[in-house]
């Protein structure tokens, strides 16, 4: 019944510098369905939906609408279409009412009316049972309510697909509930739904078919109703090794950090151990909490609760400036705004946390400056004509290893590495990954974050897997599996899974 | 081609001030004599100290517009101690600074305290309220003579060169030696540069902060103390209308201090100060009135501000985009789109 497909997606591929982000996708969707997208971190949901939106332009392949094809869409197309996409970040404008938001660069009259507005926003209000204040500011309004003012804007459109990407991730219990029940009314009244999340529980509560996508790659579509959760995180893992970690020869020896029962900044009661010479991989989903973690850790978020152990003794980290004089080194994610002073030279950054070792009383001695600069310059092959250099003119990777040669000038014992190869090319990858080695064989402690499941398979020697802000569980090599990590990350019990 | 213009955006600021002197010395003789020049450079003094407070404060990413009131206010009280209540000079000098370094440490503090709050504007608003203190402690009286003691330095000097001159110039040199050769140097850069990057690399951006606006105080109060000793006499309105805030910012940005900190050197900033003093002077020789000289002083900033941007656009275009910073863009553009979208 080729008929009743609203959208469907023949062949899209989309390709940024370095990375096959889609590769052939092909997907139907019915009318009046709710059609969940599942997979991992960067298996290409967010860009499959920036197609349909007009966001972004696919390299080949055809968006069919209603029969119509088109090549590409853009976002006044779209919505013309009657496609609305509820994006994770609010899209909102904070100071003005709901009902202004809701009604945003529309005409009524030839004034402005907001009495009309409020009105007209009460009726859209009565009919998808929202309980909103249509005069209320949306700066004061709860994360979840906000996440309903979004919805309500798509509501007053001529709608037909609408398009939700983690739209529960905000919301508490009760919110969820309002949602699932305009979810329930849209596709009673014909809306096609496509529902991105990560939550099983939700994905088997309110959708009518899951397709799932892997490495850019489409893999399955299957009715929700015949299938399990076992099936889909199958589905969803068996990525290729592409990638060759190099081998570490040394065991791991006594323990070099210990977070106990660690709470604050969105994290619950989280506990591990870091060993020296070992790396130990954080795994979870995007927003799972892993980063938030390390923030607790380095200091940089206040801890509400619970003790770290550097080498067995409890240390109290208030400041990042703590947390480096205690033996810590933090590569953080955001490797151009938090990693490295852009504007400033390649020396300049890689001194700056090791301002004391360089100095002599309070001047800098340039001497020493230049022997540390070339040390961790040669020994991270930084590539650049000279280390007057801004950093702003280097490569992605050649950038991150500016960071690193930042954070292993201060001489630390523990590091962590967040997100350490994200966004830098496969040769740099290698060097990192062969960096980290070295480091953990001279007995520093790692702790590693990572997005990319593969990577923090093969550099691990244990994995701890958060969800939703707790520890889910912790995983020996011998263990590692990728259905077994996801599965936790995604919020299921152990035994279910194995 | 491409390399006369980088060659002309490096050197703008020396190229305009060699333009300036070609002009002034043809419109008028008297502009390029010895005396002009020695008169020239004993005048600035002040304002070679202000600019040195101001350079550094807005290269640790700080600006405080509320200098002219700070002076105004520590002038007064420095004037009734010294002349009314017939206080030792010294002690009195002491004092000043004392009440110039407080005054930037309390503004210091509002920006630091207070999360996310706006320095220029928070420093308006302390301006006022420097400028209201001022006016009631001297009730709009001016103040004269000061003792001899007091103008001892601004008045006297060696070949010619007054010793407040020379202070500036050993200042200055101090200044540039901080922040090129000093531990606190490289905070201050690094603060300047990237705040949330400094403090993950350990500085404490607060402490930081609070030195570069305490350091302006301290800096203006020397400066307003040599202003007032030039002219021998001080009132409230004279100093807190002075215009010195936006003069000194001027100069630093002509100097290649970005007024989004962590950019700049103390001889670029000095270079700037001559720009505006050598134009002041050209165009009262040249007997233009003053006026006239506000406006030719903001079309500077704005000439100023706009070099700035076209150095920034052209280091952008010649920057390579890696993957990350693609990434970034599509997000950026996404939103955009949606925006797009809603005004459709």
């Amino acid at each position: 019944m080729a008929e009743d497909f609203i959208l469907s997606l023949r062949g899209i591929t989309k390709t940024f510098p370095g990375v096959v982000a889609l590769n052939d996708v092909s997907i139907s969707f019915r009318k009046g369905e709710v059609h969940a997208l599942l997979g991992e971190n960067g298996a290409g949901k967010s860009t499959l939906i920036k197609t349909v939106s007009g966001a972004l332009t696919p390299d080949t392949g055809v968006i069919e609408i209603d029969g119509h094809r088109y090549e590409r869409m853009t976002p006044a197309l779209s919505k013309k279409c009657g496609i609305e996409v509820i994006y994770q970040e609010f899209n909102l404008v904070e100071p003005l009412t709901v009902a202004e938001n809701m009604f945003l660069g529309e005409r009524t009259g030839k004034t402005f009316n907001l009495k009309s507005y409020c009105e007209k926003a009460q009726r859209i209000f009565d009919e998808w049972g929202i309980d909103l204040n249509p005069a209320a500011e949306v700066m004061c309004l709860s994360p979840g309510k906000k996440q309903l003012v979004e919805i309500s804007k798509c509501l007053c459109h001529h709608i037909r697909i609408l398009v939700l990407d983690e739209p529960t991730a905000p919301l508490s219990t009760t919110e969820v509930e309002i949602l699932y029940r305009i979810i329930e009314k849209l596709k009673a009244a014909g809306v096609t739904v496509i529902y991105i999340s990560h939550r099983m529980e939700e994905i088997f509560r309110i959708t009518d078919r899951v397709s799932i996508l892997r490495d850019g790659q489409y893999v399955a579509t299957e009715e929700t109703a015949a299938t399990d959760r076992k099936q889909l995180i199958s589905l969803m893992v068996g990525r290729e090794l592409k990638e060759s970690y190099p081998a570490r020869g040394k065991e791991p020896g006594e323990e070099a950090f210990r977070a106990e029962h660690l709470s604050g900044n969105g994290d619950r009661d989280i506990s591990f151990t870091v060993r020296h010479g070992e790396v130990y991989g954080l795994a979870g989903l995007v927003g799972a909490g892993r980063t938030e973690l390390a923030q607790v850790i380095f200091g940089i978020a206040p801890r509400e609760e619970g003790k770290t152990f550097i080498n067995g003794k409890e240390v109290q980290i208030q400041s990042a400036g703590r947390a480096i004089r205690e033996g810590m080194g933090l590569i953080p994610e955001d490797r151009k705004f938090l990693g490295c002073l852009q504007e400033l030279s390649i020396a300049f950054n890689i001194s700056l946390s090791a301002l004391k070792r360089i100095c002599s009383g309070l001047l800098i001695n340039r001497k020493k400056e230049t022997a540390l600069v070339n040390t961790y310059s040669q020994r991270l092959q930084i590539k650049a004509p000279s280390m007057k250099q801004e950093v702003k003119n280097l490569s992605g990777g050649n950038q991150q290893k500016v960071v690193l040669a930042k954070a292993l000038a201060a001489d630390p014992e523990i590091l962590i590495f967040d997100e350490p190869t994200r966004g830098i090319d496969v040769g740099a990858k290698q060097e990192i990954y062969r960096l980290m080695n070295e480091l953990a064989q001279q007995g520093k402690a790692i702790l590693m974050i990572s997005s990319e499941l593969e990577e923090l398979m093969g550099m691990s020697d244990r994995i701890g897997v958060i969800y939703e802000g707790c520890f889910a569980g912790e995983l020996e090599r011998g263990e590692f599996d990728q259905k077994l990590i996801i599965g936790l990350a995604s919020g299921m019990k152990r035994e279910e899974i194995v | 081609m491409n390399k006369v213009k980088e060659f002309l955006l490096r050197n703008s600021v020396m190229i305009v001030m060699l333009v300036l002197i070609v002009i002034f010395s043809f419109m008028s003789p008297y502009f390029l004599t010895f005396g002009n020049i020695v008169n020239l450079l004993n005048q600035n003094s002040y304002f070679i100290i202000a600019a040195i407070g101001l350079g550094v404060l807005m290269i640790a990413g700080g600006i405080d517009l509320s200098v002219a009131n700070q002076m105004s206010l520590m002038g007064v009280i420095i004037a009734i101690l010294m002349i009314e209540k017939g206080l030792s000079p010294v002690l009195v000098m002491v004092l000043g600074l004392l009440i110039g370094t407080l005054l930037g440490f309390i503004n210091g503090m509002l920006i630091t305290r207070i999360k996310g709050v706006f320095p220029l504007i928070l420093t308006i608003a302390m301006g006022n309220v420097y400028n209201g203190l001022s006016f009631m402690i001297s009730n709009a009286k001016s103040y004269r003579p000061f003792p001899e003691t007091f103008r001892y330095m601004a008045t006297h000097g060696v070949l010619g060169l007054n010793y407040d001159l020379l202070l500036a110039i050993v200042i200055l040199f101090a200044a540039e030696f901080v922040l090129k050769k000093t531990y606190l140097g490289r905070k201050i850069y690094a603060t300047g540069g990237n705040k949330d990057a400094a403090r993950l690399s350990g500085i404490n951006i607060d402490a930081i902060q609070l030195f570069a606006y305490s350091l302006c105080g301290f800096m203006f109060a020397l400066a307003g103390m040599d202003l007032i000793a030039k002219g021998n006499s001080v009132s409230s309105s004279t100093l807190g209308s002075s215009g010195v805030a936006f003069t000194c910012m001027t100069a630093a940005i002509i100097g290649g201090i970005s007024f989004m900190g962590g950019k700049g050197s103390m001889f670029g900033l000095i270079a700037g100060v001559f720009v505006i003093q050598v134009l002041g002077n050209g165009m009262q020789l040249a007997g233009w009135g003053t006026y006239l000289q506000y406006v030719v002083q903001g079309a500077i900033l704005i000439m100023a501000l706009s070099f700035d941007a076209i150095k920034y656009s052209m280091a952008k275009k010649g920057k390579r985009i890696p993957p990350a910073q693609k990434n970034q863009k599509t997000e950026k553009t996404d939103h955009h789109d949606k925006e797009e979208k809603l005004h459709v």
